[in-house]
C-alpha cells in the first residue's frame, strides 16, 4: 500500500510540474494549449534518445529543456497570425504531429516499442527508499518551477499577463507587447513541461509514443480545472487529487467486477466527469484564483 | 498634419471591408469627432489607426510618418498614441491606482509615481477611490479612469471610442468638459468616436460623419451642428446627396 501511494505522489508530483506549466499558460496569459504533451514530449525522447547514446542524464535533459524553451518560443509567435482558437487547434495540431514522428522514425526513437532501459535515478536504494528519494527529487523540482510560476505572475510583468489575457487590445493600447509577452511565458512554461517528461521519462526507465496521447494533455488540463486555473497552489492541489482519482479507479475492475477491457475506458470516464463536474459546479476550482487583495472601499 | 489617413480599405474578415477607401486628416491639437449610425465603421477608423484591423489598402500615418505596418504597442510608444476602447476599457479587478499604474508600466518607476499622483490630484473624484476596484466605479468614473489612463504617457494623439456610451446627463456634461480640458492641458490633438452629436460637436472643432464604412460629412463642427442631414444621418438615414457640401475626406 505504501508502494502504491509513494507511487502515486512521485507521478502526481510530476504532473504537478506539468499543471504549473499549463497554468503560465492558461491560467495567466489566457493561452489555451491543447497539445501541452508536446513539450513533455520533447523532455521526454531528448532523455531517452540521449541515454540510448551514452549521453549523461544531464546532457540529454539539457537538450530538453533547450528544445522545448526554442519550441514554446516558436509557437507562441504563431499568435501573431492565428487567433486563440486557432492557436488552440494548432497546439493540438502540432503535439499530435509530434507524437506520429516518434511513432514512425524507428532509427530515432525505436517507433512504436519506445526507448526503454533509460537510467533511473538512486538505483542504489531498495525499492521504498527509492521511492522516497524520487519523491524528494520531484517535490524539490515541483517547488522550483511553483517559485518561478510565482516569480512570473507576481511581479509587474504578472499583471500584464492578466491583461494580455483580459483584455489583449487594451494591453497592445498600453504599449505591451501581446504576442512577445506570449513568447516569453511559452519560452518559460515549455521548458517546465519538458522537464516534468524527462523526469517522468527516467523515473519509468521508459518512453513510447503511446505516453504522447491527447489524453495526456487533458488529464493535466483536468487538474487545472480541478485545481482553479490561475492559481499555483491550486493547480498542484488538483494534480494530487485527480492523480489520486486516475490511479485509485485502477482497481475498479476489481471492485465492481468489470471486465478489465471496459476498466481502461472507465478510467478516463472517471477523469471526464470529474472536469466536467468542476466545470459545471465550480468553474473556479477548489482554490479560485485570487487575482490580488484589493481593499474595495471607496 | 497629426494623424492622416489616406483611402484606406479595411476590415476584420478578408473580402470584407468595413472601411472603404477612407480618407480623413486630424489636424495638430485639434478635437475631431465622427459621427455616425451603428455599423458605420466609427470604431474601425480607430482600430485602424492603432493597428487593431487589416488594413489592405492606403495608409496611416501619424506626425508624417507611415505607420501601416507598424505593430499596436510600438504605435502606441514610438507615435504617442493613447486609445479608450468603447467596452471593457478599465482593468475591473485591480484598484483605481493600479488602473492608472499599468497605464504607466513602460514608464521609470520614478515618473510613473509622479504621473499617477498628478492625474489624481486633476481627477479628485478618481483620487477619493484610489484604492477601489475599478469594477465598483460608476459608468461615469470608469471613462475618467479610461481617459486618466491613458494619459499616464503624455499622448500626443488621444483615440476615444464612444467615450459618453451608457452615461448619465450630468456625466456626459462632465466628460465632454473634461475632454475640452485635456486639450488645453495636455497639448493633445483629439479623435473621438461619438453618437452625442450635439455635445461632441460643442467641443470639437471639426466633425465627420461615417455611412456604410464611408465619409459622408465632412467639416467644421458648427457647420455640421447647423446641418439637417447630420441628424438624418446620425439617425441612420442615407444622405440625399453625397457627398456633401462640406468638404468630403481629406
Amino acid at each position: 500500500m505504501l508502494d502504491f501511494l509513494l507511487g502515486v505522489a512521485v507521478v502526481a508530483a510530476i504532473y504537478g510540474i506539468l499543471a504549473i506549466s499549463l497554468n503560465l499558460q492558461a491560467g495567466a496569459t489566457g493561452l489555451l494549449n491543447f497539445g501541452l504533451v508536446g513539450f513533455f514530449g520533447i523532455g521526454a525522447y531528448a532523455t531517452g534518445i540521449s541515454t540510448m547514446h551514452g549521453a549523461p542524464w544531464p546532457l540529454g535533459m539539457a537538450i530538453g529543456l533547450v528544445l522545448a524553451a526554442a519550441a514554446g518560443a516558436a509557437v507562441g509567435r504563431l499568435g501573431r497570425t492565428l487567433a486563440a482558437e486557432y492557436w488552440a487547434i494548432a497546439t493540438l495540431a502540432l503535439a499530435e504531429l509530434l507524437r506520429l514522428v516518434a511513432l514512425n522514425t524507428d532509427s530515432l526513437t525505436r517507433g512504436p516499442q519506445g526507448i526503454s532501459a533509460v537510467p533511473g535515478f538512486f538505483s542504489g536504494l531498495g525499492p521504498q527508499s527509492r521511492d522516497l528519494a524520487w519523491l524528494g527529487l520531484a517535490a524539490l523540482v515541483l517547488a522550483l518551477c511553483w517559485w518561478v510560476s510565482q516569480r512570473v505572475t507576481g511581479a509587474q510583468f504578472g499583471r500584464v499577463l492578466r491583461l494580455v489575457r483580459e483584455q489583449p487590445d487594451l494591453a497592445a493600447s498600453l504599449g505591451h507587447d501581446v504576442v512577445g509577452a506570449k513568447v516569453r511565458v511559452m519560452a518559460i512554461s515549455a521548458p517546465m513541461a519538458a522537464l516534468a517528461g524527462s523526469l517522468y521519462t527516467h523515473y519509468i526507465s521508459f518512453i513510447g509514443p503511446g505516453q504522447l496521447e491527447p489524453f495526456a494533455t487533458f488529464l493535466v488540463w483536468t487538474m487545472v480545472v480541478v485545481g482553479g486555473l490561475g492559481n499555483a497552489f491550486g493547480v498542484i492541489a488538483g494534480a494530487a487529487i485527480v492523480q489520486l482519482l486516475f490511479d485509485v479507479t485502477r482497481f475498479i475492475d476489481d471492485v465492481f467486477d468489470i471486465p478489465s477491457e471496459n476498466a481502461g475506458g472507465l478510467r478516463i470516464l472517471v477523469v471526464g466527469a470529474a472536469l466536467l463536474g468542476f466545470l459545471y459546479f465550480r468553474s473556479g476550482g477548489l482554490v479560485p484564483e485570487r487575482l490580488r487583495r484589493i481593499d474595495a472601499r471607496s | 498634419m497629426s494623424i492622416q489617413i489616406r483611402d484606406i480599405e479595411a476590415g476584420y474578415v478578408a473580402g470584407v471591408p468595413i472601411l472603404k477607401g477612407v480618407g480623413v486628416t486630424v489636424e495638430d491639437r485639434s478635437i475631431v469627432t465622427v459621427l455616425g449610425p451603428n455599423g458605420s465603421g466609427k470604431s474601425t477608423l480607430l482600430k485602424s489607426i492603432m493597428g487593431f484591423v487589416s488594413i489592405w489598402r492606403g495608409e496611416v500615418a501619424v506626425d508624417g510618418e507611415l505607420v501601416t505596418r507598424v505593430p499596436p504597442h510600438e504605435r502606441t510608444l514610438a507615435h504617442s498614441l493613447g486609445y479608450v476602447p468603447q467596452l471593457d476599457n478599465v482593468f475591473g479587478p485591480l484598484s483605481v491606482h493600479e488602473n492608472l499604474e499599468i497605464g504607466g508600466a513602460r514608464l521609470s518607476r520614478s515618473e510613473r509615481r509622479a504621473r499617477t499622483r498628478e492625474l489624481l490630484r486633476l481627477y479628485p473624484r478618481l483620487e477619493e477611490r484610489s484604492r477601489a476596484r475599478a469594477d465598483s466605479l460608476s459608468g461615469g468614473e470608469r471613462q475618467m479612469l479610461a481617459i486618466a489612463r491613458a494619459l499616464m504617457t503624455r499622448p500626443r494623439h488621444l483615440l476615444l471610442d464612444e467615450p459618453s456610451a451608457g452615461l448619465s446627463p450630468a456625466a456626459v456634461e462632465q466628460l465632454f468638459g473634461m475632454l475640452a480640458e485635456i486639450r488645453e492641458r495636455e497639448d493633445v490633438t483629439i479623435l473621438v468616436v461619438e453618437q452625442n452629436a450635439a455635445q461632441s460637436l460643442a467641443v470639437s472643432d471639426r466633425g465627420l460623419v461615417m455611412v456604410t464604412g464611408e465619409v459622408a460629412l465632412d467639416g467644421d463642427a458648427p457647420t455640421l451642428l447647423d446641418d439637417q442631414r447630420v441628424s438624418e444621418l446620425y439617425l441612420g438615414g442615407v444622405p440625399d446627396a453625397t457627398p456633401a457640401t462640406a468638404s468630403r475626406g481629406a
